[in-house]
């Protein structure tokens, strides 16, 4: 019991000159180790577990350049034991220890150490030997308390992750309870191969030179060497690669296969939640993207023709569908590709426009907000058919002026300012240019407002509980420095909703390039005439229908580019622009 | 520029169908002298900062009179009352950096950019945020953020700042350095300030005069020493002070103040009645030949003086508190001691209305 009191002591002695010795370095040393320590200490358990305590002691030493002989035997003591106990800890200590340990005289204290444990061995060389009581207790299970301070010196937080390891009873030093056996099965079974091992790695310090700092580098990597595979290795190692082997250690790939084929299978459970999910997202998605990619680059795809499916690979589709040169007639993608571009680039920031003025005002009445909510949502509910057919009714031209009949609402209106009918739903009767691609501007205006006012609904919604997430005070403090309603709108309101407006405008865009049914919907099934009125995506389907696959999948894949690009330049832009708070 | 609240009520309708409205300022009346620093002070709910928002214009008042100067502006807009308003939270812009947060009323007032540039680094200047100009609010602390928020306020040169619990969102000891630099900026000015604060420490410090308010109704208006010295009423002698003021259920009887049957001061010409008696911590005296008899429960040192803990039958609190010199030697053991009071730190309040007598 006396030894167990002195023995603290020691610790602490110890603590100190660690402080005065190596004040920055070693402390930060071995907290970076501290980190790698974990994974070792298991590893150590299976393995040589007295190598690892030789190199503890060299660590707890370390610090001293030139060990007292008293002060060393008494380290030296407390480390040999719990090297033999929690064989675990000590790995802990060890592994971190083998690095700094290089740099001190590692070498002779850990020569100190065995010698403390086997006594007769090495405390003849040690001044060890001068202090045989402290070197007895140490061979003693109650001595595990030691274990603590000499751990504790240089490498505090060293102690703790080990903790977290594990085989924790191993591990925890438990001052309370010295009675208890610290020693897990395996270690006690390993015990004279510790033996054997710490004898070589003393013996190996010594030959090394023990004092220059070489010698302690290679000493501590030959600690390493035994304690990673098993046997000993060229004592020849640089420091960096010491520290490369280390990280191997620690990264547990000495684990055998078996367990490390189950580390993974855990690691990849939560695959199984997703399975389901994911399994019909590759047969639903990916599977056919991946398809249509392929088939986009086979020429003359004929399915039916199981003999010859296809004449050959290479970018023939691709430059047909871009020259216009299908052979087919029908759709020009230039064509489709500038109605679906001049009517998403202008309905989509005018209906954000509007939406957010509607937002606005609806926020600012308390007395019928319900209702008017209501009512401007009710389009959202509409399909876009029915919509289309109703919008195409109020441009009619049929039934206006000549004709008694009043179909042709917009027209009818436009008569009463004395402008004459205008044929909205033919687009080649109002055509700016020449040449294949026109701009059908009528027409235009009917596709432009339609979405305009189809895709309000949804974007007052947005919009609206954005605003009502704007804290009031910033309209009192705009209020109080006198900033008019304008300048409130656009200087605070719009910035302080922008993610909303940004998303709208990203998805907008997105949904504006792919639009199909509101054309079908205003102009009839051939998209105008001859599909001059026609959309991307109806280009696309235009060729499904005809069975000319490889141009459907070819226009499919450069729409996905086309909206890649301009959604990649909305969020550059918006980037940029937006507020986050 | 001289501020004249008249008949100032203000009442919100009921959340509750044809319940009685909330009245959240009741009938106050204050003048505040020009270039002065005013703080409300009151616990929450007590009206203050509704009283604020009136003098901004923000809310509008439902009864009396705002004068600023002569001027009569109730009605008067906030950006035409010539104020600077420094929110709770700050209400700095997010989007907007430093200096066009700053520089915001400016633009407004339609002042060249030049010009308003200078003045917004003028007024950074004095809040001393020079080197920040060029950050977003996010980036900021919340000292910072304050700071701010005041150049914001300053920078239109008001008339009158108005300052919303401006230290509520600091820690302890930014809200020390702060309330110095309110006070500071606020005598470089000279703009009459009003602020609203909870905290009658932080109004105790900084403030020229003080409002204490309760339930809408201003109970004291005064110098703080004033008031500490001579509260109206218990209400206002337990806000102020910490450690609150200790206050016992007593009597008088023939001109002698009694707690329990222990005469503790003269009470002069009072006639015989029930009463309570407050004694400010400070107004103890240990003394083994005096009136007062505690039972101490323990004593804490404090280092600069010693705070007795001590229990009494007549006392409206679980403990009595009491502070002595630090120097003053006290019988080791607890128990029964005796102290003598100071006539001055000793109020008696009369029992059915709380009025001082």
């Amino acid at each position: 019991m006396a030894d167990k009191k002195e023995k603290p002591e020691v610790g602490e002695v110890k603590k100190e000159e660690v402080a005065e010795k190596k004040p920055a370095s070693s402390a930060k040393t071995a907290t970076t180790k501290s980190t790698a320590a974990k994974p070792a200490a298991k590893t150590a358990a299976s393995k040589s577990t007295a190598a690892k305590s030789a190199t503890k002691t060299t660590e707890s030493k370390s610090a001293e350049k030139k060990p007292t002989a008293a002060k060393p035997a008494a380290k030296t003591t407390a480390t040999a034991k719990s090297a033999a106990k929690p064989a675990a800890k000590t790995t802990a200590a060890k592994s971190m220890a083998a690095k700094p340990a290089a740099k001190t005289t590692a070498a002779k204290s850990t020569a100190a150490k065995p010698a403390a444990k086997s006594v007769t061995k090495s405390s003849a060389k040690k001044p060890a030997a001068a202090k045989p009581d402290e070197v007895k207790p140490v061979a003693e299970p109650e001595i595990v308390e030691e274990i603590k301070p000499v751990a504790q010196p240089e490498t505090v937080e060293e102690v703790k992750p080990v903790a977290e390891t594990p085989a924790p009873e191993a591990i925890v030093p438990d001052t309370v309870q010295p009675e208890q056996p610290v020693l897990p099965v395996t270690e006690v079974k390993e015990e004279p191969a510790k033996q054997t091992i710490m004898q070589k790695t003393a013996g190996a310090f010594k030959t090394a030179g023990a004092k220059t700092k070489a010698a302690c580098v290679s000493a501590a990597s030959t600690v390493k060497g035994w304690f990673v595979k098993g046997k000993p290795v060229e004592a020849t190692v640089s420091e960096g690669d010491v520290n490369a082997e280390m990280k191997t250690v620690l990264s547990g790939s000495n684990l055998s296969t078996k367990e490390r084929i189950i580390r993974f299978c855990r690691s990849q459970t939560g695959w199984l939640f997703v399975l389901p999910a994911v399994v019909l997202m590759c047969i639903f998605t990916l599977y056919p993207i991946f398809n249509a990619f392929i088939r986009a680059f086979m020429e003359n795809y004929m399915p039916t023709n199981k003999a010859h499916p296809f004449d050959g690979w290479g970018f023939e589709n691709f430059v047909r569908v871009l020259k216009g040169d299908t052979g087919m007639g029908g759709a020009n993608f230039w064509q489709c590709l500038l109605n679906t571009f001049i009517v998403t680039i202008i309905s989509v920031p005018l209906s954000i426009l509007i939406a957010l003025l509607i937002a606005v005002a609806l926020s600012s009445i308390k007395a019928v907000r319900k209702a008017y909510q209501t009512i401007l949502f009710l389009p959202y509910l509409t399909n876009a058919l029915a919509m289309g057919a109703v919008f195409a009714t109020f441009f009619q031209i049929i039934g206006t002026k000549s004709n008694t009949e009043t179909i042709g609402m917009v027209n009818n209106f436009l008569g009463w300012f004395g402008i004459s009918p205008i044929d909205w739903l033919n687009p080649n009767m109002h055509a700016w240019g020449s040449g294949t691609v026109k701009v059908y501007w009528a027409s235009y205006l009917v596709a432009i407002i339609y979405d305009v006012w189809a895709g309000l609904p949804f974007k007052i919604l947005i919009l609206f509980s954005a605003l009502q997430s704007v804290n009031k005070q910033y309209y009192d403090a705009a209020k109080i420095d006198g900033a008019s309603r304008s300048k409130v709108l656009w200087k605070i309101t719009a910035p302080m909703i922008s993610p909303m407006l940004s998303y709208l405008f990203i998805t907008g865009i997105m949904g504006g390039m792919k639009s199909y049914s509101s054309i079908v919907g205003l102009f009839g099934e051939q998209m105008g005439r001859d599909f001059n009125m026609g959309t991307v995506v109806g280009y696309i389907y235009q060729y499904i229908d005809k069975g000319q696959t490889g141009y459907a999948f070819a226009g499919s894949l450069l729409l996905f580019v086309i909206i890649m690009i301009i959604t990649a330049i909305s969020n550059y832009v918006s980037k940029k622009r937006v507020t986050y708070t | 520029m001289k501020i004249s609240i008249q008949n100032l009520t203000k009442a919100f309708p009921s959340r509750v169908k044809k319940g009685d409205p909330v009245i959240a300022v009741n009938d106050m009346n204050i003048e505040i002298p020009s270039g002065k620093l005013v703080g409300l002070l009151g616990p929450s709910g007590c009206g203050k900062s509704t009283t604020l928002f009136m003098l901004s214009g923000l809310e509008s008042p439902t009864k009396g009179k705002i004068l600023f100067d002569e001027q009569d502006v109730t009605t008067l807009a906030p950006e035409r009352r010539g104020i600077g308003l420094v929110f709770q939270n700050y209400a700095l812009y997010p989007h907007m950096t430093v200096e066009q947060n700053i520089m915001f009323p400016l633009t407004n007032m339609r002042i060249p950019k030049q010009e308003a540039k200078a003045k917004a680094l003028d007024a950074a200047r004095l809040v001393q945020i020079e080197d920040l100009l060029a950050r977003k609010p996010s980036e900021l602390s919340g000292g910072q953020q304050q700071r701010v928020a005041i150049a914001r306020a300053l920078v239109k040169m008001p008339n009158v700042l108005l300052l919303d619990e401006p230290l509520s969102n600091l820690d302890a000891r930014l809200r020390l350095q702060t309330r110095e630099e309110i006070k500071r900026i606020q005598r470089e000015t000279g703009i009459t300030t009003v602020f609203v604060t909870h905290d009658q420490e932080e109004a105790m410090s900084i403030c020229d005069i003080m409002v204490v308010m309760k339930l809408g109704i201003v109970q004291q208006i005064g110098e703080p020493q004033a008031i500490y010295d001579n509260p109206a009423n218990l209400f206002v002698a337990n806000f102020l002070g910490t450690p609150p003021i200790n206050i016992f259920k007593g009597k008088i009887e023939n001109g002698m103040a009694y707690i329990g049957d222990e005469a503790v001061v003269k009470a002069g010409k009072l006639e015989n009645q029930e009463i309570y008696i407050g004694i400010r911590p400070e107004g103890f005296i240990y003394d083994p030949k005096g009136a007062l008899s505690l039972d101490v429960d323990h004593v804490e040192v404090m280092g600069r003086d010693k705070s007795i803990v001590s229990r009494h039958e007549a006392s409206t609190k679980p403990t009595v508190r009491s502070i002595i010199d630090s120097d003053v030697k006290l019988p080791s053991d607890t128990g029964i001691m005796k102290f003598k009071v100071k006539p001055n730190k000793v109020f008696l309040f009369n029992m059915d209305e709380e009025r001082i007598l």
